[in-house]
């Protein structure tokens, strides 16, 4: 075919040209590592970049929110230690007192220690984390979430919020506790039950254990509590000369400060008078009013008929004899238990194990669980232990049966920690293993922009070889425009 | 002596010839001329005819006028798509890759907001999420006035290639003038560089817009746009001007003005070139990108607008809107009456929806309708209030006759105008006014989200909602009243029944999913009730969960982008297969055209030598001559 002269250098030229634009090419992507310099090199891989990097920003984000809350977690799980630290001494300090006689003096260094102890929960409590939130007041991140009044009494100032920090695409975790659930609505008793006994009980009978022991019972029996185990004196005796006596205490704390005298006699006397002997034989006299109850130091006697000048007996209780009343004051049951071994009280499904000896007009409650608030119950178990030796007739008795209940609030404060410690871990366990899982995942979608757009290893070597070759070509054709642009008939003629 | 002079005169025509191809070696459309030659006829003798040497018969082109036209047509297309290329390349680079896009600053934001959610006391953390708010808006804004400056060079390029063009069809004019003129003087014979001129003219055309030739009366010729509209005929020429469009979003339009009367050009009529190239650029791939920009910028702004406005802000005040978008547009019909308008402004942005409405009014009715899914509405005019009606968190005004119809765009000016709103860290609402709790004696395994808003207005915060479940999913909402004046027992407001899965349960403006179908008893309560904003982070893991929420179409707002890129990424790509196709057609054209009529220098050369010995030749011919007429002369001396 006839070739113009322009043709040939065009041709020339436009084969310098085409390697050097494919050379640039070449060495972008080399450089840049990716096949797709422009979207329109491939745009299916280009859009697919675009949803991948936006994936992988997302993976990316989700093990950063993961990461965030493992840390915040950790933290709390190191303030629940402290937590938990403080309150296993408490109990520690708590079983100290209950157990042997100690004086004053040894009360007064646990107090101090519980005291501090107290306190010490108070701070973890009160704990911030590095910007300054508090860690335990909900959402009321700004707000001291625990603060005492004057009277001692501790006031949570925080919410029940709780932060849940979006850790997978349909998944969330929450990234702390509320001071309300770790401190202020610890379950009393055992979660189910919990038993008091009356602060004025004067006898040495203390509730061993209060346990649910009929389910079924006690959940159709427990709105009709708070139930009550009164030992009753439902004496019924004689005087000497066959007057029938019923004898009841009606003033607890009256017969119990007076139960330091026992026993009393009692004698009638001439124009209704009588006179009174303690068991020191101490003696006082009063005046009866036929036909009314009479009552001294809290115990009612009711006689069959008035006592005549002569009339004598005892005046005294029955031990172990006791009446369970439910919340509307209704007997529900009665029964006795040893004096001496005690025994347990089953009712409504639910088992008391009554140890020592309760006096006539002691009484232990006992009712559905409810909720307390830990620092007030440190608090009850010090201002408890406090109660001197020298108190009246039933300090020692209130003060062991306050400790005791209290150890069971403290127990379900320890418990309430440990769960709380329980959940962390198994929140972190989940998120470690959701982190392994997501760190796959944003390789994997890294891997996958490699393969859509990047350079492979292949990709890069056949990149380079292809520039080996195409700088061969590109020399070749200079060297052919160079020949050929010196080959002219005009060089000759 | 007559012959060898005849010969003389022929060798220098050849050799004039030969030097002029040489010349016009790098001529543009020059095409190679040569000498043909004839013997004159023979002076009568006896014997028969004596030769009476030789005479140029003519001057001619080497001119295929098929290979030349294919050439011109293949240039009208190559110049098409690599114009379209280098736009096309242009817009890509505009929009950036995946690691430069929009899309990259809607990952951060959304990063931001995950951040914040995740650590909703740190105040750095707000001040991220407000700061990479702002950065995205301020990446849309770009990108829109990016476009913008694309569309403005696309404007410019049109009115260049327009001057340009009427440039050369009145030199095809007065080319066609001239040659009528040589040809008549010349009885007959071609001016051949006239003639190139002319071709080159035409092909120079073709390079901006591709049009038709055909030759009339012999040698005048006429050219048409594609579409048939005349540019050129005889030495009458149209010329092409633009003008503006009020009745599209895509600029100004051409008009061909033909003795002083413009007929209004249609995108169609104008195809190949540069010109078709830039028009079809610019009211396709940029309208379409720009829409598609905007429609994510409106969806972006209507959702998260949605959620902010449910929350509360770091005062414990109503989230505010976070993000303003741009105005939309109204253009009406070519056949609207002259006095028609339509204002049109945004109501709320929470109700809008990325899609452009027709309305048109009929009688009494307006008819609107949503493009995206072509839902009409029917609004009869009796029904406006202050001359306005609203539709999907639009406010449009219009003043119509009947039969009259407009167009709304929504998306057009939407990203060039988007904007964050909120300005201080605190106002970023990261706080739910509402609790969504569980049924503390719930049987069944169904889970609930995550409490988010919908619909418009303020939603009601204040009444706590209890959902009852009862058998198959059939459920009843129960009012407990506020906590000023409680409802006891609550009442009834509704009822409803779940459909699986991930059922939705709406009302008082909130709403929330739930998994499965609920065990009968269960019950979820919405309950009022504002907690402290500092540290509660619900509305704010709701603002970083729209990131995976299929807002647009099904898709979310970085499939919306990706598909943007892809749909972009395609056309580039088959413009591109068209510029490499078209080249090498042209390249082929080009190669055959100038097999024929190309200079070859060498060839050329080799004639020269050829002339010049025939020069020779005929000199030693009439030098012999010379001497046998001197032998003559001696002999009678």
């Amino acid at each position: 075919m006839r070739v113009s002269t322009n043709i040939q250098f065009d041709a020339g030229l436009r084969a310098m040209t085409n390697q050097q634009s494919e050379i640039n090419r070449l060495s972008q992507q080399i450089s840049g590592e990716r096949k797709v310099l422009n979207p329109g090199d491939d745009p299916i891989a280009a859009a697919r970049e675009v949803t991948l990097t936006a994936s992988k920003a997302a993976y990316e984000q989700m093990l950063k929110n993961q990461s965030d809350v493992d840390g915040s977690l950790d933290l709390v799980e190191s303030n629940l230690d402290t937590a938990h630290e403080a309150l296993v001494q408490f109990r520690t300090k708590l079983i100290a007192l209950n157990s042997g006689a100690l004086n004053d003096a040894d009360r007064a260094s646990h107090i101090k220690d519980m005291e501090s102890l107290r306190t010490s929960l108070m701070a973890v409590a009160n704990q911030t984390d590095s910007s300054g939130n508090f860690l335990f007041s909900g959402y009321a991140a700004k707000t001291q979430p625990f603060v005492s009044n004057a009277a001692g009494q501790v006031a949570y100032n925080g919410d029940t919020g709780i932060r849940e920090v979006q850790v997978g695409p349909s998944r969330t975790i929450a990234s702390n506790f509320t001071g309300d659930y770790l401190f202020m609505s610890v379950p009393t008793g055992n979660g189910r039950v919990e038993g008091n006994a009356t602060t004025t009980n004067t006898g040495s009978g203390y509730m061993k254990n209060v346990s649910v022991s009929d389910n079924t019972a006690w959940k159709a029996a427990q709105a009709a509590g708070p139930y009550s185990v009164d030992f009753v004196s439902t004496t019924t005796g004689t005087t000497t000369n066959g007057i029938a006596v019923n004898q009841t205490v009606t003033d607890p704390a009256a017969w119990g400060k007076a139960a330091a005298n026992k026993p009393f006699g009692i004698e009638f006397g001439a124009g209704n008078s009588y006179t009174l002997t303690d068991g020191k034989g101490v003696t006082s006299t009063g005046t009866y009013t036929p036909g009314a109850p009479l009552t001294i130091n809290g115990m009612q006697m009711n006689f069959g008929t008035d006592p005549v000048a002569g009339d004598k007996f005892a005046i005294g209780d029955v031990a172990g004899k006791y009446e369970v009343r439910n919340g509307a004051g209704a007997v529900v049951t009665t029964g006795t238990i040893d004096p001496k071994l005690g025994g347990s009280v089953t009712v409504a499904g639910i088992t008391l194990d009554i140890a020592g000896v309760p006096n006539a007009g002691d009484s232990f409650k006992f009712k559905t669980s409810g909720t307390s608030d830990i620092f007030a119950s440190m608090q009850t178990a010090i201002d408890a232990a406090k109660i001197p030796a020298a108190d009246a007739a039933n300090g020692a008795t209130q003060r062991n049966n306050v400790l005791r209940e209290m150890m069971a609030n403290i127990d379900g404060g320890i418990d309430r920690v440990l769960e709380a410690t329980t959940t962390v871990g198994s929140r972190q366990v989940e998120l470690e293993a959701l982190t392994g899982q997501d760190t796959l995942s944003r390789d994997n979608v890294s891997a996958q922009i490699t393969k859509e757009v990047g350079m492979g290893t292949e990709d890069l070597v056949a990149a380079i070889s292809e520039l080996a070759q195409r700088n061969l070509s590109l020399q070749a054709a200079q060297k052919v425009y160079a020949q050929v642009s010196s080959m002219s008939l005009f060089n000759i003629i | 002596m007559g012959s060898a002079l005849s010969g003389l005169n022929a060798a220098q025509a050849s050799l004039a010839t030969v030097s002029h191809n040489i010349a016009n070696v790098n001529t543009p459309g020059y095409t190679r001329q040569e000498v043909v030659q004839k013997s004159t006829l023979g002076q009568y003798t006896g014997a028969g005819f004596i030769g009476n040497g030789v005479q140029v018969s003519l001057v001619r082109r080497v001119y295929d006028e098929f290979l030349t036209n294919q050439a011109t047509r293949a240039q009208g297309q190559a110049s098409y798509y690599e114009s379209y290329d280098a736009s096309m390349t242009q817009l890509m680079n505009t929009l950036g890759d995946a690691k430069t896009g929009v899309n990259v600053s809607v990952d951060n934001f959304f990063k931001g907001l995950a951040d914040f959610g995740a650590r909703i006391g740190e105040p750095a953390s707000r001040q991220t999420a407000l700061a990479s708010g702002e950065t995205m808006a301020a990446r849309f804004r770009s990108a829109s006035s990016a476009l913008d400056a694309l569309r403005n060079g696309a404007n410019q390029q049109i009115a260049s290639d327009v001057g340009a063009i009427n440039q050369i069809t009145k030199g095809i004019g007065e080319l066609n003038q001239r040659i009528g003129v040589a040809q008549g003087t010349s009885s007959g014979n071609e001016p051949n560089d006239l003639l190139d001129q002319r071709d080159n003219l035409v092909r120079e055309l073709n390079k901006l817009v591709g049009v038709s030739t055909s030759v009339q009366d012999g040698n005048q010729l006429n050219v048409f746009l594609s579409s048939g509209q005349p540019l050129v005929v005889g030495n009458i020429t149209s010329t092409l001007a633009s003008s503006d469009d009020p009745n599209s979003l895509n600029g100004a339009r051409l008009e061909l003005v033909t003795d002083g009367r413009p007929v209004v050009l249609r995108e169609d009529d104008v195809s190949g070139g540069d010109l078709g190239a830039t028009l079809s650029f610019r009211n396709n791939e940029l309208g379409n990108a720009q829409d598609e920009l905007g429609k994510i910028a409106i969806t972006l702004a209507a959702a998260l607008n949605q959620q902010s406005q449910f929350g509360l802000d770091a005062n414990g005040e109503a989230g505010k809107p976070m993000f303003a978008i741009g105005p939309p547009l109204a253009f009406g019909a070519k056949s609207n009456n002259a006095a028609s308008k339509m204002d049109v402004s945004i109501a709320d942005t929470r109700g809008m929806v990325a899609s452009d409405y027709s309305v048109s009014l009929t009688g009494t009715d307006y008819t609107v309708t949503r493009l995206s899914d072509n839902k009409v509405t029917t609004v009869p005019a009796a029904s406006l209030t202050g001359g306005a009606f609203t539709i999907d968190g639009l406010t449009v005004k219009p003043t119509m006759v009947s039969g009259d119809s407009f167009t709304i765009n929504t998306s057009r000016q939407a990203a060039a105008g988007l904007k964050m709103l909120i300005t201080d860290p605190k106002g970023l609402a990261g706080a739910a006014p509402m609790a969504l709790v569980n049924g503390s004696a719930n049987t069944g395994s169904a889970t609930v989200g995550r409490l988010t808003s919908t619909g418009q207005g303020t939603a009601n915060f204040n009444n706590s909602i209890t959902v009852k479940f009862g058998v198959n999913g059939a459920y009843e909402l129960f009012d407990a009243g506020t906590e000023g004046a409680p409802n006891v027992p609550p009442v009834s407001v509704g009822t409803g029944t779940y459909t699986a899965p991930n059922g939705k349960i709406a009302h008082n403006g909130w709403s929330f999913e739930v998994s499965t179908t609920p065990a009968s008893g269960d019950e979820f309560t919405v309950k009022a009730g504002k907690t402290d904003p500092t540290g509660d982070n619900r509305n704010a893991t709701a603002l970083a969960s729209l990131s995976s929420a299929k807002l647009l179409g099904g898709s979310t707002l970085t499939q919306s982008y990706a598909v943007l890129v892809s749909d972009l990424g395609s056309r580039a790509n088959e413009i591109q297969a068209g510029k490499a196709a078209y080249g090498v057609v042209l390249n082929q054209a080009i190669v055959e055209e100038q097999s024929a009529a190309g200079v070859n220098l060498d060839e050329e050369a080799a004639k020269l030598l050829r002339f010049q010995q025939a020069y020779a030749a005929s000199g030693k011919v009439l030098a012999l001559a010379s001497s046998l007429f001197d032998t003559i002369l001696a002999a009678i001396n």
